[in-house]
């Protein structure tokens, strides 16, 4: 044995010594770093005046009555990401079973009061384990060029929660398939379809911006009215740097009634993207859900 | 077999073998220590892609390379959030061989570093060595001899190169992650 062998077998024994964290540590502490990722993505570009009610959780109904209470998420502050994955399911600040409470507007309209957990997907939707939790900081949709909705200012009340999924069932173990936001927003009467025109307009105006590219696509119909569309930008590596590849992230935006439901698949692993017959499948799911609470 | 089982037992397989040559490639066991966590923690955000990579272990061998060379990005409070879980053992004096080639190492560039870990830790040939690198054949060839020149120069005289060195002004970073950094 050569000297510099004899000198690296002692530089390996002194390494032996070394007890590094378990491996479960250290998937925790991945996955909570992924999770702050995917909550991160865009939050500056936030639709403002979605923000704003948001933040404020106190909305005014359009015949003058006093204010509603706040919504169910009044008090649910997004739980950090490091909660999330040391606690099950957090607890609901709403009944997730009770009908939509409503208060009349002049027409005699029946509107909801407050959107319950009920009205978003559930865990027993996701094929996994992982809670549905409030994300009332994050985006409805992705930037769009900066774009802003006067459909906005119809907006009685807007919640997101953050959904995180795999593809098909039995998949506890595996690495997730990706994450959605989903936002349900109840509007004033054709606020809802006017949401609608405006993403679609938004889209087509805005087949780049920056290293994003954006495109309708062709879907199933969901609901009175859908539609879906992509957001395209470059794979990165470990290091930041882009691989020549892109991921892609699929929005897909359903209206029932004067109520929509945006999902917003925003991925969980850089390099994998969105699959349109996978966002589909939970579109149908997130439709699903918001006709129970409805009905 | 399920992701996280998978991961586990490549981490488990592994790792022993990630600490020594995070060891040799950093030279600092502490700093080592949090650069191989560090280095996991990438592979499992991105497990799908480097269980399905041709060879995982050289994946994260890479990223172990990158983070010695690059330190200003490494999470410095990672080894503070792992302490609580997972403190190293290593209270002990390095032995005097260790100083030695630790004294040596600590002249060399991260590159020349490597190139000499993958050929004495891993056994690796010059072609695969370059190839993991990302140099040409003959750059390894020349890195590995001017590498066992610089460590026999040290070995040969390890009290005056330690002392050598000292006065040199070559210093540790408060971390305690060797200077001397800068590639070829």
């Amino acid at each position: 044995m050569s000297e510099l062998d004899r000198a690296y077998h002692a530089l390996a024994h002194e390494a032996d010594t070394v007890r590094l964290a378990a491996p479960d540590t250290l998937r925790a502490r991945a996955d909570r770093r992924t999770r702050l990722r995917v909550t991160a993505v865009a939050v500056a570009a936030a639709i403002a005046v979605g923000s704003a009610l948001v933040g404020t959780q106190w909305v005014f109904r359009a015949d003058g009555a006093a204010p509603l209470p706040p919504g169910s998420t009044a008090t649910a502050t997004p739980p950090p990401p490091t909660s999330v994955a040391a606690t099950s399911a957090p607890p609901s600040s709403t009944p997730a079973t009770t009908p939509p409470a409503t208060s009349a507007d002049p027409t005699g309209r029946a509107a909801p009061k407050s959107i319950p957990n009920s009205a978003f997907l559930q865990v027993a939707d996701t094929n996994g384990q992982e809670p549905v939790v409030d994300a009332e900081s994050e985006d409805v949709l992705p930037a769009l060029c900066e774009a802003r909705f006067a459909s906005d200012d119809d907006a009685d009340l807007r919640r997101t929660r953050r959904v995180t999924y795999w593809k098909a069932s039995g998949r506890e173990g595996y690495v997730p398939d990706g994450t959605f936001r989903q936002t349900v927003t109840v509007y004033q009467p054709d606020g809802a379809s006017r949401f609608l025109d405006e993403v679609r307009g938004a889209v087509e105006a805005c087949p780049e911006d920056g290293d994003r590219q954006y495109r309708m696509l062709s879907a199933p119909e969901h609901g009175d009215e859908s539609l879906t569309f992509e957001m395209r930008y470059p794979t990165v590596d470990v290091e930041g740097k882009a691989t020549g590849g892109s991921d892609v992230r699929i929005v897909s935006v359903v209206r029932i009634g004067d109520i929509v439901t945006v999902l917003y698949e925003t991925g969980w692993e850089d390099g994998w993207s969105a699959e349109p017959a996978v966002v589909n499948a939970f579109t149908g799911k997130a439709v699903t859900r918001l006709r129970s609470w409805l009905d | 077999m399920r992701d996280a089982e998978s991961f586990d037992e490549f981490y488990r397989s592994t790792s022993a073998r990630l600490m020594r040559y995070g060891y040799a490639v950093v030279g600092d066991l502490t700093e080592a220590q949090d650069v191989v966590q560090e280095a996991y923690t990438r592979a499992w955000q991105r497990w799908r892609t480097v269980a399905a990579h041709p060879h995982p272990e050289a994946w994260v061998r890479l990223v172990v390379a990158r983070l010695a060379t690059d330190r200003w990005r490494r999470l410095a409070r990672w080894h503070a959030v792992l302490t609580r879980s997972g403190p190293p053992e290593s209270v002990h004096p390095p032995g005097e061989d260790t100083v030695m080639v630790v004294a040596g190492l600590r002249r060399l560039p991260v590159a020349q570093r490597q190139a000499l870990a993958l050929h004495y830790l891993f056994d690796l040939p010059v072609a695969e060595i370059a190839q993991e690198t990302g140099v040409a054949v003959g750059t390894v060839t020349s890195w590995l001899s001017r590498g066992r020149a610089g460590l026999a120069e040290v070995l040969a005289g390890p009290t005056r190169e330690v002392t050598e060195t000292r006065s040199t002004g070559r210093k540790r970073t408060a971390s305690g992650v060797w200077e001397g950094n800068s590639d070829e």
